[in-house]
């Protein structure tokens, strides 16, 4: 029964806005396509940024280990100097 | 550590912020859009009455019937919206990012200060006192170096300022 509505109710809208209705149509699925399309690219961006995060977290452990080990050595080489140690 | 703490915590918010303002430019760009064939579309009353159901089935129909010049408009949007949304420009702009730019002062810094103490320690430097130094290093750091550092520090002090 829907669908004898929805056809009856389909054939009525072409009928009564024609070419109108056909640009109507036109016009929605594009903004579906668009809707599509910006959620594709969001999540290609995020898993971008996400990759960047990571790498730049790892920088930042890197760096910050060459610092301590850095001060570490400068630490031992002069507790090694110096008469009864520390 | 609390500097080094602060620059990673000050970079990983100008990564966040970079995200945020992405996100912010896709989100006004997908409302541009839309609002642009909004502003085209023609007024059905008669459609936007219809239930939820109805205004699917009719879309549906609608789309077999002309897929044609459905998929060449869409061809048309979407190959504008593409310029838009580049993901080659947003990688561009993560590229010139340097979130660990001021760690990498401080590391120089620090490697060149140490340096300097173990030429001191090895007889190759002009000289100074060693726990001095360190102080220096220390205090150029900003207490960067948190416990560790104030920890030998102090422990230095002591020890050349301690029972003989």
């Amino acid at each position: 029964m829907g669908a004898v509505c929805g056809t009856d109710v389909y054939s009525k809208l072409l009928k009564e806005y024609g070419g109108q209705f056909t640009q109507f149509i036109v016009a929605e699925k594009a903004k579906t396509a668009v809707t599509t399309h910006v959620s594709q690219f969001r999540t290609q961006l995020d898993s971008i940024y996400g990759a960047f995060t990571n790498q730049t977290n790892q920088q930042f452990l890197e760096k910050t280990n060459i610092v301590r080990t850095e001060f570490e050595n400068a630490k031992n080489q002069l507790n090694s100097r110096i008469p009864g140690g520390v | 550590m609390a500097k080094i703490d602060g620059m990673k915590n000050d970079g990983m918010g100008l990564v966040q912020a970079k995200h945020m303002e992405a996100s912010n430019y896709i989100n006004t760009t997908q409302n541009n859009a839309i609002a642009q064939i909004e502003q085209t579309k023609p007024q059905i009353p008669l459609f936007s009455r219809l239930p939820d159901s109805m205004q699917k089935m009719v879309l549906e129909k609608g789309e077999n019937e002309f897929r044609k010049d459905i998929e060449s408009n869409n061809s048309k949007v979407l190959g504008a919206l593409s310029q838009q949304l580049n993901l080659q420009q947003f990688q561009s702009v993560l590229n010139g990012l340097n979130p660990s730019g001021p760690l990498d002062g401080l590391l120089r810094m620090a490697q060149g200060n140490f340096m300097n103490i173990l030429q001191q320690l090895l007889g190759l430097g002009g000289g100074g006192n060693p726990v001095a130094s360190v102080g220096n290093v220390l205090g150029g750091m900003g207490g960067s170096m948190g416990n560790i550092g104030q920890q030998a520090f102090n422990g230095l002090t002591n020890a050349f300022s301690g029972p003989r």
